[in-house]
């Protein structure tokens, strides 16, 4: 399958992607209310910490805000229940039917997921931006930051879809793919430091996690609202470019795993 | 009121019957829930290496409260899964089975299924306690009456959420992201919270009577908190069933 063909059924994908979120418009709705409400939550929480606590590592309280916002509007973005569509599709032998078709199962999976995270994405943007700061009492970020976490939120997206497409498709091998799915999850919570920013993690740990994929996936984008120095803002962008790569090429090398198993007649 | 029970023991046990012939799929699941929850408790403890307390409370406060959340949560979707699987019954006419039967239709749903990662939930919490939480085992009774009645009223919460299908129409997916908000509401610390904030945790969303209150309890005894929770409990499973019953007539008359 060439290129160009890859692109235009990439571009079908999101249209149809598109189509469905708006059809369920008030998913969006709900995931602006659990947003507000779980940034409610955690940002009284970080309004807590006392500012000696806080100046340990730099940072003020709006800091703080702005990055657990950042961070929790990736994953309200990226459709956590992707990964149960793609073990019902094997499950249900619908996967079959689109192995017939000349492009990628995993190609249509994520470029729907694709263009149903652009909804999201555009349906809470205004509203979320609206609320954190009246939350965190200002914008503190700057035009190039907010550029710079426009710019990283697409490769998150892409890791994570990438990755709720492997995680459901381990079902083929796992029988379930929810055991995975909430590893895989908590890791992104944890090793990704969806609620605090990395400087809290011990010495040790954020090394391991800077050759994880995790920080590539959350911490990355939030930090934008860290005020980061340029150095950062270089290996944090290396980094996250580096992990976006590997995704599509797993996800590529993925793919022949699962027809291979699939055809040898090793179905779920 | 003997009978009662004895049918609720049966639907019970019914329900139970079924993890006989999966219980390697019981165990896998209660293990890698356990372990999700460990990691996500492991945010908690990387934030107060940092920060010293919060207002008061320290990690051995939240340990507990989130040992509280976990068992309850977990006990509530061990018994009455049934409640989650509402709005799919309501859409496909599933709901009908119960409704030709000559007991109450309440209970057998509330009872018709069952989680079995929540077994490691339910696990988890007394773990924690008795690891991180410092309590001694002598107050581990009072504990688990505390988790009891957040148990229930998650239970009357989770009801409500998904009996929201029967006045809107709409894939289950919008009451499932109500029930996720309600989890992480009720694991997460009121404490030193707004007004606002609380007066909607004890109110609309009563994550506050299933974790914080339970947990200011956990404490120390306060026979007004005590009496404020019991009361609580009654209103929102009497509340739930109220709300159930009306979607349920609205059902039968063909509304929805």
């Amino acid at each position: 399958m060439g290129f160009s063909h890859s692109v235009r059924v990439f571009r079908a994908g999101v249209a149809l992607g598109i189509k469905q979120a708006w059809q369920e418009k008030i998913t969006i709705l709900g995931s602006l209310i659990i947003y507000g409400t779980i940034m409610l939550l955690y940002g009284g929480v970080i309004k807590m910490i006392p500012d000696a606590d806080l100046a340990k590592h730099g940072y003020s309280h709006s800091q703080m805000i702005w990055y657990l916002a950042i961070t929790e509007y990736v994953l309200f973005i990226c459709a956590s229940w992707g990964f149960k569509e793609v073990q019902n599709d094997f499950q249900s032998e619908q996967i079959y039917l689109s192995l017939l078709r000349p492009y990628r199962a995993s190609l249509v999976r994520i470029s729907v997921w694709a263009g149903e995270a652009l909804v999201r994405a555009a349906g809470m943007f205004v509203p979320v931006m609206l609320f954190i700061t009246w939350l965190a009492g200002g914008l503190q970020m700057s035009a190039l930051q907010v550029i710079g976490m426009l710019l990283s939120i697409p490769l998150s997206a892409v890791m994570m879809l990438a990755g709720l497409y492997i995680i459901g498709a381990s079902c083929l091998w796992f029988v379930q793919s929810e055991p995975a799915y909430w590893i895989w999850n908590k890791s992104i919570f944890l090793l990704g430091a969806l609620l605090w920013p990395m400087a809290y993690y011990p010495v040790m740990m954020q090394n391991i996690m800077w050759s994880t994929p995790f920080p590539a996936i959350l911490a990355q984008a939030g930090e934008w609202a860290l005020d980061p120095s340029l150095t950062r803002i270089l290996l944090g962008f290396v980094h996250q470019l580096f992990w976006c790569l590997v995704a599509v090429f797993v996800l590529r090398w993925f793919d022949g795993v699962v027809l291979r198993k699939i055809q040898s007649g090793e179905g779920v | 009121m003997k009978r009662q029970i004895s049918y609720l023991w049966a639907l019970m046990t019914a329900n139970m019957k079924s993890y006989n012939a999966e219980r390697k799929r019981l165990f896998v699941m209660a293990l890698f829930m356990m372990i999700q929850n460990a990691m996500f408790f492991g945010l908690w403890v990387i934030f107060f290496q940092t920060v010293g307390d919060l207002k008061g409370w320290k990690l051995v406060d939240v340990t507990r409260m989130f040992g509280l959340a976990a068992s309850a949560i977990g006990l509530s979707l061990f018994f009455f899964n049934g409640a989650r699987t509402l709005a799919y019954r309501v859409m496909d006419d599933s709901i009908d089975s119960f409704l030709t039967r000559p007991r109450k239709a309440l209970p057998m749903l509330l009872m018709s299924s069952s989680s079995p990662a929540s077994l490691g939930d339910i696990t988890f919490g007394p773990l924690l306690w008795l690891t991180l939480g410092e309590v001694p085992l002598s107050l581990f009774p009072w504990f688990v009456l505390l988790t009891l009645f957040s148990a229930l009223i998650f239970t009357a919460a989770t009801l409500m959420m998904f009996s929201i299908v029967f006045w809107l129409k709409t894939s289950s997916r919008f009451p499932e992201q109500l029930f996720e908000m309600l989890i992480i509401l009720s694991s997460n610390i009121l404490h030193g919270q707004p007004f606002g904030v609380k007066a909607l945790m004890f109110t609309i969303i009563p994550a506050g009577f299933i974790s914080y209150l339970p947990a200011q309890l956990m404490r120390g005894f306060d026979p007004l908190l005590f009496g404020i929770l019991l009361v609580a409990t009654v209103f929102y499973a009497a509340l739930a069933a109220y709300i159930f019953n009306a979607g349920l007539r609205r059902y039968v008359r063909g509304v929805v």
